[in-house]
């Protein structure tokens, strides 16, 4: 016993010296190295004349574009006026859809009277309505919020709604053996077991909502990064054009990375 | 001793599908003319084949479900509905995944409606008579299965009921892990003085634990031998399960039980 310890004591500081970076060198390697490779590629690619440099200029040109952008404040503009409507939207789905699916879970006579039209719904593209939300609500904000809000509506009702149907049906027999009163037994039980499920609803939200942005501002905007786009393409700043696409990459990745940790912070108690 | 259950007459019939004709519904009986009495601080174990009804009756006397026909007493006025003098335990343990070990015990105490500090020294109390204080913090998947059972077992002891309904608590666990946690209830028993209702398909078990054993039939379940189990003290360090007692019980509750399993193979062989 006594020599074991003697033993293992000593080894431990020594694993973390040299084992430690090594991994984290792995890790980190394992991380990137694709992406690296396919920054490398986008460089070269055009600089040797495997692709025209005219329709895709360098990587390192882009960059160029970009952080010229970000010096000019035009890329804040645009960024800040389509995360304002991606917020909005997604906001607005969130008051909306949750509470509803809350309710079309718990009650079956609800869920039966709204699974049809749901069906109906989550199976519309949202994009093919939008030119009637641009008919109806106009070419402004509205219509624009407005489609976001419809996109992220569909995936999170329907996962709260499964959320609350597929509660371990014994944990709410064992809250019924104490006595909780349906109330109790909600706001208790079905709410906190249906969390991980719905938080795949928001982030699935969170997807569609940048992406039915992007379409909705190249179709008609003044501002935005999906105008900004389309409109530097017809103006054949084809760097710039770029640089705008890669923001709307930064962009989802973000979103994706706030809502992974939110998850996180809400569903400690999941194993992995 | 006075008496704490009684059930009178109780039978319970289902609506099911019926598998042969399409569409048509028929009565099933799962339990018939229960008609028992367990004494205030007794342990009984009902044991029996499986599919005799044993968790009907379970669920009956938590007041889950109601009997079709016939009444069920606590202290001599009819049960309506679950209540907090009843406390049950499940075999899959029912722990709620999202609370640490020890706000799953605080959960019953919650809806007993107790204040704050007593609230959290019961909990802390309980989990310290099932020997897991250092586990306060632990969430269910971070716990074995026998840890887990023992923090429902203390869930159910915490609010204080008059009487502990046991669900084939110990039939999902390893051997080893069972015995002791037999044991450590026999010793919880004698310490809170509860009337335990244990359902059981060991008859190791059953004999072990039972003060008296009652023997369920075959389908439709209803009572077939109620067998007084005398050994003085089972909390002795001596191997009770070599005694001549222990082995003699043991081979009488075999028999009896012999009997219905070989009626369940004829019937199942006839209808098939």
């Amino acid at each position: 016993m006594n020599t074991e310890k003697t033993i293992s004591i000593p080894m431990k500081p020594a694993r973390s010296l040299t084992v430690f970076p090594l991994q984290t060198f792995k890790y980190v390697f394992k991380k990137t190295i694709i992406i690296l490779l396919f920054a490398l590629i986008w460089e070269v690619a055009p600089r040797l004349g495997w692709v025209d440099a005219v329709f895709l200029p360098p990587l390192s040109e882009v960059l160029v574009a970009w952080l010229e952008l970000l010096r000019s404040g035009d890329l804040f503009t645009h960024f800040s006026a389509s995360i304002t409507r991606s917020f909005l939207g997604f906001i607005l789905a969130l008051a909306i859809a949750i509470p509803l699916g809350l309710l079309i879970g718990w009650y079956p006579i609800v869920h039966e009277l709204f699974s049809p039209i749901l069906e109906l719904f989550r199976n519309t593209a949202a994009l093919a309505l939008l030119p009637v939300f641009i008919l109806i609500l106009g070419i402004g904000e509205t219509s624009k919020v407005a489609i976001i809000l419809f996109a992220c509506l569909w995936p999170l009702l329907l996962n709260t709604i499964n959320a609350v149907r597929n509660v371990d049906p014994l944990l709410i027999k064992c809250a019924k053996s104490m006595n909780l009163t349906p109330f109790q037994l909600f706001y208790k039980v079905i709410i906190p077991a249906s969390i991980p499920t719905i938080f795949t609803g928001i982030r699935l939200a969170g997807t569609s909502s940048i992406l039915v942005l992007i379409a909705a501002e190249m179709v008609g905007a003044k501002e935005g990064l999906g105008f900004f786009i389309s409109y530097t393409q017809f103006n054949f700043q084809i760097a710039e054009m770029y640089a705008g696409i890669v923001t709307i990459s930064l962009l989802g990745l973000l979103l994706n990375q706030f809502l992974i940790t939110l998850e996180r912070r809400f569903s400690r108690w999941k194993s992995v | 001793m006075s008496e704490k259950i009684k059930f009178e007459q109780v039978s319970k019939t289902f609506k099911v599908r019926d598998p042969q004709k399409k569409n048509a519904i028929r009565e099933f009986t799962a339990v018939k003319d229960l008609e028992f009495t367990v004494k205030d601080g007794e342990f009984l174990v009902i044991v029996g084949p499986s599919g005799c009804g044993k968790s009907t009756l379970l669920d009956m006397l938590g007041g889950l479900i109601k009997p079709t026909t016939g009444r069920i007493l606590l202290n001599g006025t009819p049960i309506h509905g679950p209540g907090l003098e009843r406390g049950i335990v499940f075999q899959q343990y029912a722990l709620f995944p999202w609370k640490t070990a020890l706000a799953n015990i605080e959960f019953g105490l919650e809806a007993k409606g107790v204040s704050k500090k007593e609230k959290q020294e019961k909990a802390r109390e309980y989990l310290a008579l099932v020997g897991l204080s250092e586990f306060a913090y632990r969430y269910p998947h971070e716990l074995s299965g026998g840890m887990k059972q023992r923090v429902a077992i203390a869930r159910s002891l915490a609010y204080d009921p008059e009487v502990l309904l046991m669900d084939e608590p110990f039939a999902a666990l390893d051997a080893q892990t069972r015995e002791s946690l037999q044991e450590e209830l026999l010793q919880i028993w004698e310490k809170t003085k509860k009337t335990i209702v244990f359902i059981t398909h060991g008859i190791d078990e059953a004999v072990f634990l039972g003060q008296r054993v009652a023997v369920m039939t075959s389908r439709p379940g209803t009572l077939k031998e109620m067998i007084d189990i005398s050994f003085d003290s089972r909390t002795g360090e001596e191997d009770l399960r070599s005694t001549p007692e222990f082995t003699g019980a043991r081979h009488e509750v075999w028999t009896l039980l012999r009997e219905e399993v070989n009626k369940t193979h004829y019937k199942e062989n006839v209808t098939v």
